[in-house]
């Protein structure tokens, strides 16, 4: 059986090695491994540029509409900031993170830690560094390119994200105060005022001590020219821009 | 033939790693040293593994010509033994998938979260045979999933790492599905005997 089996063995070898012979079986280049690395490599560094963009793109866009301060106006800001996320872009990023941690373990050991780990620490890197981005105005410089030309997907990116919370909701400056609340002439909207109706229901973050020329973000139930409003909260024009162009839903 | 003699001895020295070293220089004629040391490893695993597959043996020289033509991707800075696995693995795996004869989940949430109770410890000699044994005589009836595992620490003897390094799964899944592994052999060996 001992012998048997030496013989078998040195059949499958042999097999082997003359398949090898012929050049039926090539060995694959050193180079053919290097450009592989180098293929993910740069994956990985496009995909982490894309991922850094994105996130950096959601935190401008949500300061630049004002979205993030509606969470401070209760409830009800907070179902329109969940409403109006922009959740394609995070779709996108967490893709591409996902994509990321894929590509990693192409290449590293990555793949001895659970999952949970490195997704968390690729996360952390993508938000890391957009923090960093964000410093830099390029997002301001692109939206302000996208309003005054029409630059192939730039404009449409810009233009479609980073509107100001659409329904339900109104930036406008304080023409005059009332019995009951204030007139507001809207921001985007000429010739128009609006009737605010504040109650004690009525969320102030800022505190109640608004005056006549400032301007102001609300939210509440509208009725034709009246507005109950849920939260009234400050807005600063410095930080908060409107987009250089026609709102795509106008407060109606 | 006296100088070839002592030339395939010293080759039969070198560690596994140089021979691949050597290999990958050019010198082809070695892999068949190699294919000698691994040959017997990888057809007990093919066999164990694929339990009912006639062609296992012919998957595991399957496994070996891949083995040469990615031989260039092997570091020789690290241990051969689990790569040669490693793409022994990829060949029966894909050999599993190929014929749906067991169900592989493409994701498994073992590997999401640690397990951290999943640490390794000594086995006696006597604790590891005798688990082989049971292993040998009920692995059939095993989950894939679980199978593997069994097979690569009881009966090919690799730790944890190598074990998580040829499976690309977290080194705490290893431990946790040998585990489960252990418990589920047991109920099915009750049942057989």
């Amino acid at each position: 059986m001992d012998e048997n089996n030496k013989i078998s063995k040195q059949t499958a070898i042999r097999e082997i090695l003359e398949k090898i012979k012929s050049g039926k079986v090539k060995m694959k280049s050193r180079s053919y491994f290097m450009l592989e690395t180098a293929a993910i490599i740069f994956g990985i560094i496009f995909i982490l540029g894309l991922a850094v963009f994105l996130s950096s793109a959601i935190h401008f866009f949500l300061h630049a509409s004002g979205l993030w301060m509606l969470p401070g106006l209760g409830f009800a800001g907070l179902k329109i900031f969940f409403l109006n996320l922009p959740w394609d872009l995070i779709a996108v990023m967490l893709i591409s993170g996902i994509g990321l941690s894929i590509l990693i373990k192409q290449i590293s050991s990555a793949y001895r830690q659970p999952i949970i780990y490195w997704l968390a620490a690729v996360f952390a890197v993508i938000f890391s560094l957009s923090i960093i981005f964000v410093q830099y105005p390029l997002h301001q410089k692109l939206r302000a390119l996208s309003g005054n030309k029409n630059v192939p997907l730039i404009s449409s990116f810009y233009q479609f994200h980073g509107q100001p919370p659409c329904a339900a909701s109104l930036i406008g400056e304080i023409a005059s105060t009332t019995e009951y609340g204030f007139i507001v002439a809207p921001a985007n909207e000429q010739d128009k005022e609006y009737n605010i109706i504040v109650s004690p229901k009525t969320n102030f973050p800022d505190g109640r001590k608004i005056k006549k020329g400032e301007t102001i973000l609300i939210i509440g139930n509208k009725k034709e020219k009246n507005i109950k409003a849920m939260g009234i909260k400050k807005f600063d024009p410095d930080e908060i821009s409107l987009p250089p162009f026609p709102a795509s839903c106008p407060i109606k | 033939m006296d100088t070839n003699n002592q030339s395939i001895s010293a080759d039969s020295q070198l560690t596994d790693e140089e021979l691949a070293k050597k290999i990958q220089a050019g010198d082809s004629e070695l892999f068949s040293v190699l294919v000698s040391r691994y040959e017997g490893k990888i057809k007990r695993y093919a066999k164990k593994f694929l339990f009912n597959y006639e062609d296992a043996e012919d998957l595991a020289q399957q496994a070996f010509l891949k083995t040469y033509i990615n031989i260039n991707s092997f570091d020789s800075q690290r241990k051969f033994s689990p790569w040669v696995y490693r793409i022994a693995h990829n060949e029966f795996i894909n050999a599993i998938k190929k014929r749906k004869r067991e169900p592989l989940p493409f994701f498994d949430a073992d590997t999401i979260f640690p397990h951290p109770l999943a640490k390794e410890n000594p086995l006696k000699d006597s604790e590891r045979a005798e688990i082989s044994r049971v292993i040998n005589q009920c692995l059939g009836q095993l989950n894939a999933k679980y199978r593997e595992p069994l097979i690569l620490y009881y009966l090919e003897n690799f730790d944890y790492n190598e074990i998580a390094d040829i499976m690309r799964i977290p080194v705490s899944t290893v431990g946790v599905r040998l585990r489960r592994g252990k418990e589920k052999l047991k109920i099915l060996c009750e049942k057989i005997n």
